[in-house]
């Protein structure tokens, strides 16, 4: 499908904003008639697959070789959805120092308090993070434009 | 003090944190210099203050190098620029001003 990419890219820069977009557009079209299920499900699997796997994703360009991961991998890596959940918060720009740097203050917590103090710690700048980053998004504006759409929607 | 260069607490926080690590500051050692200070930032509100530095010209950043200990990923660099010394300067001028004249009165 040609021009597919060009959507995932665009709005894998808005990656929370984006998946409510494009779970809209999936679900409309698919009520209307334009998708059949089978597509449906095709399309939201390859969106997950495309921006939201860390190792698969596209728009990682400064990432290292595929051997510094396999040295990594000696040591314990961040839940999976621990990088899940940072990956839709971030820009692509800021995914690898993002998670670099959490990864990397994370294994000096668990070296000097342990895994327990270390997890309580990451879960402690998850939940802070996505404060801050809906903080950003539900502005005045958006919210006035939503009651503004909705209102057009229902009368 | 325009509003071009107008800072916020973080924002000045931030700034003072880049320029307390020196040449090496990257998000983490920025994190930890918060933290020894005594503040709490996470790192999506610090990522995204540093973004808006970044745009405002305050700072500007480079990416470095990858090691084990970040499993393999790039670390991003950030150093301040004469504006962004320019604007904590002035934020510290402004908070000097309005401190001294209430003990004079």
């Amino acid at each position: 499908m040609l021009g597919v990419d060009y959507i995932f890219y665009v709005l894998a820069n808005n990656k929370i904003e984006s998946i409510l977009v494009l779970a809209g557009i999936i679900g409309l079209s698919y009520v209307v008639g334009k998708l059949t299920e089978e597509d449906a499900v095709k399309l939201a699997r390859e969106w997950f697959k495309t921006v939201l796997t860390p190792t698969k994703s596209p728009f990682s360009h400064h990432r290292a070789e595929p051997k510094s991961r396999v040295v990594a991998a000696q040591q314990p890596v961040l839940p999976r959805k621990v990088e899940f959940i940072l990956l839709m918060l971030v820009s692509p720009d800021e995914e690898d120092a993002l998670i670099g740097d959490l990864e990397e203050r994370y294994f000096a917590k668990v070296k000097r308090y342990g895994k327990n103090a270390a997890n309580t710690w990451l879960t402690k700048q998850i939940v802070f993070s996505i404060c801050s980053r809906l903080k950003g998004v539900i502005t005045l504006n958006n919210l006035l434009a939503a009651v503004l759409v909705l209102k057009k929607i229902i009368y | 003090m325009t509003t071009e260069n107008y800072i916020g607490e973080l924002e000045e926080l931030v700034l003072l944190a880049i320029m307390k690590v020196g040449s090496g500051a990257y998000g983490a050692s920025i994190q930890e210099a918060l933290e020894d200070a005594g503040r709490f930032v996470s790192f999506g509100a610090l990522y995204t203050t540093l973004g808006r530095l970044e745009q405002k010209g305050f700072v500007s950043s480079s990416i470095g190098e990858a090691t084990k200990a970040r499993g393999g990923r790039a670390k991003k660099y950030f150093q301040v620029e004469g504006t962004g010394k320019c604007a904590v300067v002035s934020a510290e001028n402004m908070r000097r001003k309005l401190l001294i004249k209430p003990a004079l009165a």
